[in-house]
């Protein structure tokens, strides 16, 4: 009878077991298996288990050991064993078996073939919950529970299947396999053994299978006896150890790259959610994998020595895709159901109102994501067009990041400036979508435009009315400002539209403005709130500097709305809020921020280069939005009928929340209106961002009509008011035409195409080292740009289609200034030697540019003074490029390269000449833009641009004198002799970098605290 | 009653709005002044300029001669460069450009200097050796202010001189022109810019518009100067209006004029081309030689017709009256010539000419205005010659446009080289300044300049509104004189007539601050 049953070798490892330890070893007295052979290996506990497990089992083997080592490696032991059966059962002392548990496993190993078979696995207090039905996995060896942890047992998972791998609390495998396999990788102290004996036993072409009719009840409390708090951090190494040893080279090239760029997501998603430690724990652990790479190269090899199953084979048991978005999934869904849990204690009236409102909110958000998208489509298929603010993206995200990571700036003629965090983040979104850039820019664009819908919405959450909402949406969405911004090119229009309904939600949760006020407000809420604000700002601020402002606009504007209701509760905190969350934007931002304080300012740097002069839209343009082609028609007055509504319709809160809106709606109209007067001696920023703040509050205005029509209405007598819905309810589906009538285009009218083509060629004519200077208006410019006269920008850049890179350009460096002044010279017809004069700038390119895009694709026409373009055409060596219309470049013949050499004397008499040459790149390349290591000559000169005080040059030991030469710093060399030339960075910088780490540490730890006490 | 001061808040706030609107608008509404150019631009202390003397022919032995005046009037050595473009005709008569050449120039404190191209052209290449001559065009840029650049063409026939041009453009006019059998019209067109230019030209005959197959989308070369034979092209007309206009790039133009009828005028005339219409030109120097016959040929370019008067305002007026003005209908691309004094061979239009010829008597010193009422702009050219039984000499020159406080002359240098001394050239030369300005006196005050010398204040005079005053040269130059300078307290206009035994030289002063405008000259109505 008994030879029929093969002899199970059951091992137990026990570490300091409590006191179900008893119930462990009973469980195990207990089975019907015939044939058992039982050790347990003592793994340093403080007092002997062998008393107890001989009162239980008395044949029973203990191997005491003098350390604790790990599960995997105490595990191992049993391979000392001298009487192995040909199973083993391996087992946690805090498992407690079914008495059929053992004999179940073994026939369905042997009716299956299986090479390991796991149990059911029941919670040790409540066996009716099921803990764990076999292990799945995906690529990078992140496990997921088949069965719901905590789920009931209804027999739903009790069929034999096949799993990736079977937890480590109760595993019976095959004697044989678990020699070839060398036991459980002892480097693994804990967490992650299982797995990973199981994948390579998988190389092997052993089937792995879970048996639920065996069962086993589970404390699940080893693993954290034995490594405590590290628990989470062992299984992420290990999964990554598992990772690098089991895949072939193929697909180890093919995995562990995504499995980098999901930790980069992962490390991303940490810094923003303050979780530094994980930060941290995400880079040890591939650190403490590299370190151990000799190790990780043999078990690789070990295993080739004994594969007999392709990776293809294995990987088909894993889960698709990458574990961590399904569980995120799953968790979102969970959290989902919770919610409707708490539903069911909701009245029937109520559940009927929230299934209404449910079915109201999917269907405007589908329709309003299928208008977007439907309207989008031309661009989401061909592409955004290089226009205006819109210009390229680098290739790869490296270019960014190295930007980023620099205090350089080589836009205008180079500065040592610092850098925005805006190149770090585009960089990092790079990565997380693997450098596909385009996709980054397009999502970034678009993406825009759905921020700001749904912040729209979000706005009003604190109103609890769905339909309020709803109506915040429809306006919003529907307003022609973003689609214009699409139109004209201008990120800072989009950056603004997305910014305002975050800006405001804040800045009334940080004020306490009823009813966004908190029911228990508390200084570190209101902190809280306001270091959201400040964030928001700050990263609006990245696109358009001058959002920053908006809290005071819109704070003064609820003031006066505030005043004219009498609802004045929490007022007096919006203008501290505002200025705490500016000065907090400005500090998140720092260095950068700085140059806006510096003596050298300038205004342009701040609102851009738009002119001063008037402009074309008059009031009735602005009140429709209309500062594009989106919106100019009549349809576009029907945007103001449901705002203004509210004036009449609402009380109380709502009248007050009306009133406030109008007031920033009226106040941003004037300001809008008056720089489009050239009222005021500065420019201001564009249209599109000035009416952005009455963009938001006609769908704040709008949304409170929708809050009175429930609140408001009932309490008046029946007469005209009850008409009013139905007027609004037609003003608001007609209103929708302004901006959303031309998606059926499909492109909102945005060009077909852009300058990409036109000046493509500057990316293969032209060397690294040649600059281009663009004018024209600053609307049109492709680049980033100072302002030039009081209609005119101006902007330099290297010789290339222009990037994002050229973006945030900081304050002019004096010789931008310089070569500013030169360019007017010509212009007044003084010198027509303009190349001449530019060549000492390395300006090969002069870019006049006078439409958004090239003909016939020009949606927006603005030519230059013509004054100027005869000038320009009357230089005697300047010569003009036939490129699409719509801009005109003109070839400087006089051109120097900025790595350069010169006839002896000719620079020093101040007329170079065009003997000049280009030396060889790849010796220049040698050389950073920052430092020089080289042998230097007599008398010659060195330059170093820009000309500011922080280069030095040493020769042989001994500072060369600098001097300076117009646009640059020049040494004269008197001796010969090894030499390094370099710049140092400002120790302001350094200092504000300190600061603004500072910052956003402080940020993180604000926010993670209100967090916690909320929760 | 809580929305009341809502209402009321918004209500005003809305007051404001369209307050704002409505202001905004009266600002939007104001115009913009006019301000008049023109192909001598002024050019500033200081700054540095550029100059292009188009017209040109050398020959080695330098009968024929092309000579660049520098006139430095400042106070630090004018350094810079002369860039020569020469030109050789091939048999089918088109323009073959020579590689161009660079020279250094530099020119002392308050002196002139006078470069002579036939000599230098003829050692840059040995194709420019022949006898036959080439043309040759000049480009003057200079690091410095207080330098004005004229230039001068010496023939056997006679010489001329004019300022040279410091713009070029893609617009360019000849009110006047004679094709007639022994004149020679030679157009020149410089293009002295790094892309090649297409030109249309266009002529107005009293026989209507004229578009000549060779000169429609005629190819000016860059770097170079094309000589456009206009007298083969159009023949044979007494009043040919020449208009030219760029498809892509600019050119500078200049006209010069062979007269070499033994039995009419005989003589040469250089004239650089308007590049600006106005509604104003002015002529100082009316009557200024005896037995010259004077005409004004006037050229409404646009499609629009002008309504202009002529008017000529006698330095008798204050005694004897004004004369009032003729008011000329001149249609869209048409011309008229007045015609103030004549001979027989005067060369002067037979279709929409007016006679004035008996509003001036002998002797009398006059200005000339022509304005346009309408708003339309024009431009006019005068026309001076003497017939071969008297003196001969040849002179074409536009009116003034632009007003400036501070002028300069060149003395025609080349007439005192070689012809004639500047005592000489003085005995029938005189120098009319204009104040323009219709109710403003100005103070003037006339220096003169020499080499290596400090300026002299010559003369001192305060001109009433709308008056000229006429300065002998006589009395006014003394040999070695080489230029002159105006400085007025309000813009004038100064124009210097000279006539010899064998040549008339008509010039305009080269302002050096612009300071007045078209509407500003129009105000003394």
């Amino acid at each position: 009878m008994t030879a029929s049953y093969p002899l199970v070798t059951v091992t137990v490892v026990a570490h300091n077991p409590g006191a179900w330890f008893g119930d462990v070893l009973r469980s195990i007295a207990s089975q019907d298996y015939p044939t058992l052979d039982v050790v347990v290996i003592d793994a340093a506990s403080d007092d002997s288990v062998a008393p107890e497990v001989h009162e239980i089992l008395p044949e029973a083997t203990v191997f005491p050991l003098v350390l604790n080592q790990g599960f995997a490696k105490n595990a191992n032991v049993i391979l000392d064993h001298e009487a192995l059966g040909p199973y083993l059962l391996i087992c946690h002392d805090d498992v407690a078996l079914a008495p059929d548990c053992i004999r179940r496993l073994v026939e369905e190993t042997l009716r299956s073939n299986a090479g390991v078979v796991g149990p059911k696995l029941l919670d040790w207090n409540d066996p009716s919950r099921i803990l764990h039905v076999g292990l799945g996995a995906d690529k990078t060896g992140l496990v997921s529970d088949l069965a719901e942890p905590g789920e009931y047992d209804q027999e739903q998972h009790d069929a034999v299947r096949d799993v990736f791998a079977v937890p480590g609390a109760v595993t019976l495998l095959r004697t044989d396999l678990f020699k070839a396999l060398g036991g459980f990788d002892e480097q693994m102290l804990v967490r992650g053994e299982d797995l990973d004996l199981c994948w390579r036993a998988h190389a092997l072409g052993a089937r792995v299978i879970v048996n639920p009719a065996a069962t086993a009840r589970h404390r699940e409390d080893l693993g954290t006896r034995i490594v405590g708090r590290d628990y989470d951090r062992f299984a992420r190494r290990h999964r990554i150890r598992s990772m690098l040893s089991n895949y072939g080279w193929l697909h180890t090239l093919r995995v562990v790259p995504q499995a980098i760029a999901a930790s980069f997501v992962n490390i991303v998603v940490a810094l923003f959610q303050g979780r530094v430690a994980l930060i941290g724990e995400i880079v040890g652990c591939w650190l403490w994998n590299v370190r151990r790479l000799p190790s990780i190269l043999q078990r690789r090899r070990d295993l080739k020595r004994i594969r007999q199953v392709d990776d293809t084979e294995v990987r088909a048991m894993q889960v698709p895709g990458f574990e961590v978005l399904a569980a995120w999934r799953r968790n979102r869904s969970d959290r989902r159901e919770m919610q409707a849990a708490d539903a069911l204690v909701e009245t029937s009236a109520s559940r009927s109102e929230r299934a209404q409102a449910l079915q109201a909110s999917v269907a405007v958000w589908s329709l309003a994501a299928l208008v977007l998208v439907f309207g989008s489509r031309g661009l989401i298929s061909d592409g955004l067009p290089l226009i205006n603010e819109f210009t390229s993206f680098p290739d790869g995200p490296s270019s960014l990041l190295t930007e980023w990571g620099s205090t350089w700036r080589s836009t205008g003629v180079g500065a040592d400036a610092p850098s925005s965090l805006l190149h770090m983040l585009l960089g990092f979104a790079g990565v997380a979508l693997f450098g596909q850039m385009g996709l980054v820019r397009l999502l970034v664009t678009l993406g825009l435009v759905g921020v700001g819908v749904v912040g729209a919405y979000r706005l009003l959450t604190p109103f609890r009315a769905w339909q309020a909402q709803l109506v915040a949406l429809v306006v919003y969405a529907a307003s022609p400002l973003p689609y214009n911004a699409l139109v004209g090119g201008s990120w800072s229009g989009l950056a603004a539209y997305a910014a305002m309904p975050w800006i405001a939600k804040r800045l009334a949760m940080a004020a306490s403005i009823a009813p966004f006020a908190d029911p228990d407000p508390t200084f570190a809420r209101r902190s809280a709130d306001t270091a959201v604000l400040a964030l928001i700002l700050a990263l609006a601020a990245l696109i358009e500097p001058t959002v920053v402002l908006a809290p005071l606009l819109i704070a003064l504007g609820w003031l006066v709305g505030s005043l004219a209701t009498r609802r004045v509760a929490g007022t007096g905190r919006l203008l501290l809020v505002a200025l705490a969350s500016m000065a907090g934007a400005f500090v998140l931002l720092m260095p950068a921020s700085i140059g806006l304080v510096q003596r050298n300012a300038v205004w342009s740097t701040l609102v851009g280069a738009a002119p001063i002069e008037p402009g074309e839209y008059g009031l009735t343009s602005l009140a429709r939005l209309a500062v594009g082609p989106h919106g100019g028609t009549w349809v576009g007055w029907l945007q103001l009928i449901v705002p203004a509504l509210a004036i009449v319709m609402a009380s109380g809160t709502r009248l007050a929340w009306a009133a406030r809106s109008w007031v920033v709606a009226i106040g941003s109209l004037a300001i809008a209106l008056a720089a489009q007067q050239g009222r005021f001696d500065a420019a201001l920023p564009s249209p599109d961002v000035l009416l952005a703040p009455v963009a938001l509050s006609l769908a704040l205005a709008a949304a409170m009509t929708a809050v009175a029509f429930g609140s408001d209405l009932r309490r008046y007598r029946f007469g005209w008011r009850q008409l009013v819905p139905f007027i609004a309810v037609g003003a608001l589906i007609a209103s929708s035409g302004a901006g959303l009538a031309s998606a059926v285009d499909g492109r909102w009218q945005v060009a077909e195409a852009g300058y990409a083509d036109v000046f493509g060629f500057l990316d293969e004519r032209a060397p690294a080292h040649d600059r281009a200077l663009w004018i024209g208006d600053e609307g049109l410019l492709p680049v980033e740009a100072w302002r030039y006269d009081d209609e005119l920008a101006f902007a330099i850049t290297h010789a290339h289609t222009p990037t994002v890179l050229d973006a945030t350009i900081g304050n002019p460096h004096p010789v931008v200034d310089q070569i500013r002044d030169d360019v007017e010279v010509s212009m007044a017809g003084a010198s027509n030697r303009l190349g001449q004069t530019l060549a000492f700038y390395g300006i090969r390119y002069v870019i006049v540019v006078e439409a958004n895009a090239p003909e016939p694709f020009s949606t927006i026409v603005k030519p230059v003074d013509p004054v100027l373009a005869n000038r320009l055409t009357e230089q005697l060596d300047l010569v003009r490029l036939e490129v699409r219309a719509g801009a005109t470049v003109y070839e400087n013949q006089a051109r120097v390269p900025i790595v350069s050499a010169f006839e002896p004397g000719a620079l020093a008499s101040g007329t170079p000449t065009m003997t000049s040459y280009q030396l060889a790149l790849d010796e220049f390349a040698k050389a950073s833009f920052r430092s020089y290591n080289g042998s230097v000559v007599p008398s010659d000169l060195y330059f170093a641009v820009p000309a500011e005080s922080r280069w030095s040059l040493e020769v042989g030991g001994e500072i060369v004198s600098r001097q300076a030469y117009d646009w640059a710093s020049t040494f004269v060399v008197d001796s010969a002799g090894p030499a390094t030339l370099q710049h140092s960075n400002r120790p302001l910088y350094w200092i504000a970098s300190l600061v603004q780490l500072a910052a956003w540490i402080a940020l993180g730890a604000v926010l993670i605290l209100a967090r916690r006490r909320r929760s | 009653m809580k929305r009341v001061p809502v209402v009321l808040v918004l209500v005003v706030l809305l007051a404001g709005l369209l307050f704002l609107e409505r202001t905004g608008d009266r600002t939007e509404a104001e115009a913009a002044t006019i301000v008049v150019g023109g192909p001598q631009a002024p050019v500033g202390e200081g700054e540095r300029s550029t100059w292009y003397c188009s017209a040109g022919f050398t020959t080695p032995d330098a009968s024929n001669d092309h000579q660049v005046i520098v006139t430095n009037d400042s106070d630090q050595v004018a350094s810079g460069q002369l860039t020569v473009f020469p030109s050789l005709p091939n048999t089918l008569g088109d323009m073959v450009p020579i590689e161009r050449a660079v020279q250094p120039l530099q020119v002392a404190p308050r002196s002139q200097s006078v470069v002579s191209l036939a000599p230098l052209v003829s050692s840059l290449d040995e194709r420019l050796q022949l006898e036959t001559g080439s043309f040759v065009a000049a480009l003057g840029e200079f690091e410095t202010g207080g330098v004005s650049v004229a230039h001068a063409i010496v023939t056997p026939a006679g010489r001329d001189a004019a300022p040279c041009a410091t713009s070029a453009s893609n617009s360019w006019w000849f009110a006047s022109g004679t094709t007639t059998n022994e004149v020679q019209y030679q157009l020149y067109l410089l293009n002295p810019f790094p892309d090649d230019a297409v030109v249309d030209i266009s002529f107005v005959t009293d026989g209507g518009i004229r578009t000549p197959s060779r000169f429609d989308g005629r190819l000016i070369p860059r770097q170079s100067v094309t000589m456009l034979d206009i007298s083969a092209e159009v023949p044979v007309w007494d009043q040919v209006t020449t208009e030219i206009t760029t498809r892509t790039g600019r050119v500078v133009a200049e006209r010069v004029q062979l007269f070499r009828d033994p039995g009419g005028p005989i003589g040469v005339s250089l004239t650089p081309g308007v590049n600006e219409m106005s509604e104003q030109w002015f002529f100082p120097a009316g009557g200024a030689l005896l037995n010259a016959a004077e005409s004004y040929v006037i050229f409404n370019p646009t499609d629009e017709a002008a309504e202009v008067e002529f008017e000529l305002k006698p330095d008798s007026a204050d005694r004897v009256g004004d004369i009032a003005p003729f008011g000329l209908p001149i249609g869209a691309n048409e011309r008229w010539v007045v015609t103030v004094s004549r001979h027989g061979t005067h060369p002067v239009s037979t279709v929409a000419e007016l006679d004035a010829t008996n509003i001036a008597a002998p002797g009398e010193r006059y200005f000339v205005s022509v304005r346009s009422f309408n708003g339309v702009p024009v431009v006019a050219e005068r026309v001076l010659t003497r017939p071969i039984d008297t003196q001969r000499g040849v002179a074409t020159s536009f009116g003034i446009t632009m007003a400036s406080t501070d002028q300069v002359l060149a003395v025609p240098v080349p007439l005192t080289s070689t012809a004639i001394s500047v005592e000489a050239a003085a005995q029938s030369g005189e120098l009319a300044i204009l104040n323009p300005a219709g109710d403003t006196i100005s103070r003037v005050e006339i220096w003169v300049g020499r080499d290596d010398a400090a300026p002299l204040m010559r003369e001192q005079v305060e001109l009433a509104p709308r008056r000229r005053a006429n300065f002998d040269l006589a009395t006014l130059l003394r040999d070695g004189d080489r230029w002159i300078r105006i400085v007025s307290s309000t813009g004038t206009m100064a124009e210097l007539v000279i006539g010899t035994d064998t040549s008339i030289v008509s010039l305009a002063a080269t302002p050096s601050v612009h300071t007045t405008s078209v509407p500003d000259l129009l105000s003394f109505d």
